[in-house]
């Protein structure tokens, strides 16, 4: 009975399928920059909220695969949603809170169900640059401030609600101040310019000196954000990192 | 209102549940065949394009050893190194024994390495496609998703260029990882020697 009142419960939920809101693109002052300062975005649509763990019990029922047990260890290590109850069961954590402890294949599998990818580091960054009012808020030291504080502060367990902050300009929720984000690109966000430097590689992945390469050095939020993706394999999870899903314009 | 999408619910939830014990059966007869083991190499369904324009998996690799890497036809750093070091690995294998031994090669830049661009490349380096297969898989997803697994990482530049790191991986005939190396040279990796002199 409880799973055939999930299922209503999917079938239910999914008329309210997940928002994709639709943002512009343009030119990107990066924090990574490649070849000059900026990159051009492409215009793509950002899901409005990260993944909750509802979401994501209703695409593990119907990708049993992926249910905690029966994932394989090429694609999320031993700790893969080691935060919930059991594996269909997501308590302690609210409905309504980005589901978390997820690895960046589950990440990607879960995006291609709603027939859309990871963001790119770009993307992601792009629609990160926003506050409720303006498009590119990085240069105001207040909202870096307010953004910035909360990496100071533990983590809170279980994960609040999404939601519950102002949305940016976009309409897009939680961007700061919730949770660490998985990025399509996440394997590619550290690499120096030349592959010959193979030597100082490791260190480059590893260390500050780092941000030496770096752009829009003020904005540490962005570049922890940086540093922890930069450190990561794709089977890794952590208990704050989850994910949202991007979408071409159309 | 809300009694009709239960119904309904309920009446797929029924046809779902015979669906999925369908699965399950079909399943478990192709589990008799062969059982990828949990961190197979042979799980990523991927599809890839050789340069004699074969579609195939990572699991259709089926040679005793394969040795893996990747890199891009542009590339004009790094790649004739990880080029030659990958001949030089196969070479050390003796004669009699390199039909155990197999070099997959895949491209980081799908859409722009071809079939056509990668036969000439193996043209290039006589490569002997019994032994060299260059491939590359459909969309940046796909690669990126080959690329996670073996742990490469690579960025695109705006002009074109892809940063990436340097990494050979040997697999075994069951898709598990052996050894690895992210030494970049035109000498082979002594670790990997090792490991293929101890598999052979």
């Amino acid at each position: 009975m409880k799973i055939l009142a999930l299922l209503a419960f999917s079938l239910i939920s999914n008329v309210f399928a997940a928002d994709y809101m639709p943002i512009a693109g343009g030119t990107l002052r990066t924090a990574l920059p490649t070849d000059g300062e900026t990159v051009q975005v492409a215009a793509y649509r950002l899901r409005s909220k990260p993944v909750s763990n509802q979401d994501y019990l209703i695409f593990l029922i119907n990708n049993p695969q992926w249910q905690r047990g029966q994932h394989a260890a090429l694609f999320a290590n031993s700790d893969y949603l080691a935060n919930w109850q059991s594996a269909t069961d997501y308590s302690p954590n609210q409905h309504h809170a980005p589901v978390t402890q997820i690895s960046w294949f589950a990440a990607n599998a879960y995006c291609a169900s709603e027939n859309a990818q990871l963001p790119t580091w770009s993307q992601w960054e792009f629609a990160a640059a926003a506050d409720a009012l303006r498009k590119d808020a990085r240069s105001d030291p207040l909202w870096r401030a307010k953004i910035l504080r909360w990496y100071a502060e533990p983590a809170s367990t279980p994960l609040a609600q999404s939601g519950q902050q102002v949305a940016n300009i976009y309409g897009v929720y939680d961007m700061h101040q919730s949770i660490w984000e998985w990025v399509e690109d996440f394997n590619g966000l550290f690499v120096t310019s030349d592959s010959r430097g193979q030597g100082d590689q490791t260190l480059l992945e590893t260390c500050g000196a780092a941000s030496l390469s770096l752009g829009d050095k003020e904005n540490y939020a962005i570049l922890m954000r940086i540093a922890l993706l930069a450190a990561l394999n794709g089977t890794d999870t952590v208990n704050t990192l989850g994910f949202r899903c991007a979408k071409p314009m159309q | 209102m809300l009694m009709k999408p239960l119904l309904l619910s309920i009446l797929l939830s029924i046809s779902a549940f015979s669906i999925a014990c369908d699965d399950h059966a079909a399943h478990k007869a192709a589990n008799a065949v062969a059982i990828p083991i949990g961190n197979s190499l042979y799980q990523i369904d991927v599809p890839l394009m050789d340069q004699a324009g074969n579609t195939f998996k990572l699991a259709d690799e089926q040679a005793k050893m394969t040795i893996i890497t990747m890199f891009y036809g542009d590339c004009n750093l790094s790649c004739p190194i990880v080029m030659e070091n990958v001949k030089r690995t196969i070479e050390a294998v003796p004669l009699a024994q390199r039909k155990n031994i197999r070099a997959l090669l895949i491209s980081l830049n799908p859409g722009i390495d071809t079939p056509k661009s990668l036969a000439g490349l193996a043209k290039v380096h006589q490569f002997d496609p019994a032994t060299y297969r260059l491939a590359v898989s459909d969309n940046d997803s796909h690669t990126r998703q080959i690329a996670a697994s073996l742990g490469v990482k690579y960025r695109r530049a705006a002009n074109g260029e892809i940063n990436h790191n340097t990494r050979f991986v040997l697999m075994n005939q069951q898709g598990i990882i052996i050894k690895i190396s992210d030494t970049l040279s035109i000498t082979p990796d002594s670790g990997i020697l090792a490991a293929i002199q101890a598999n052979l």
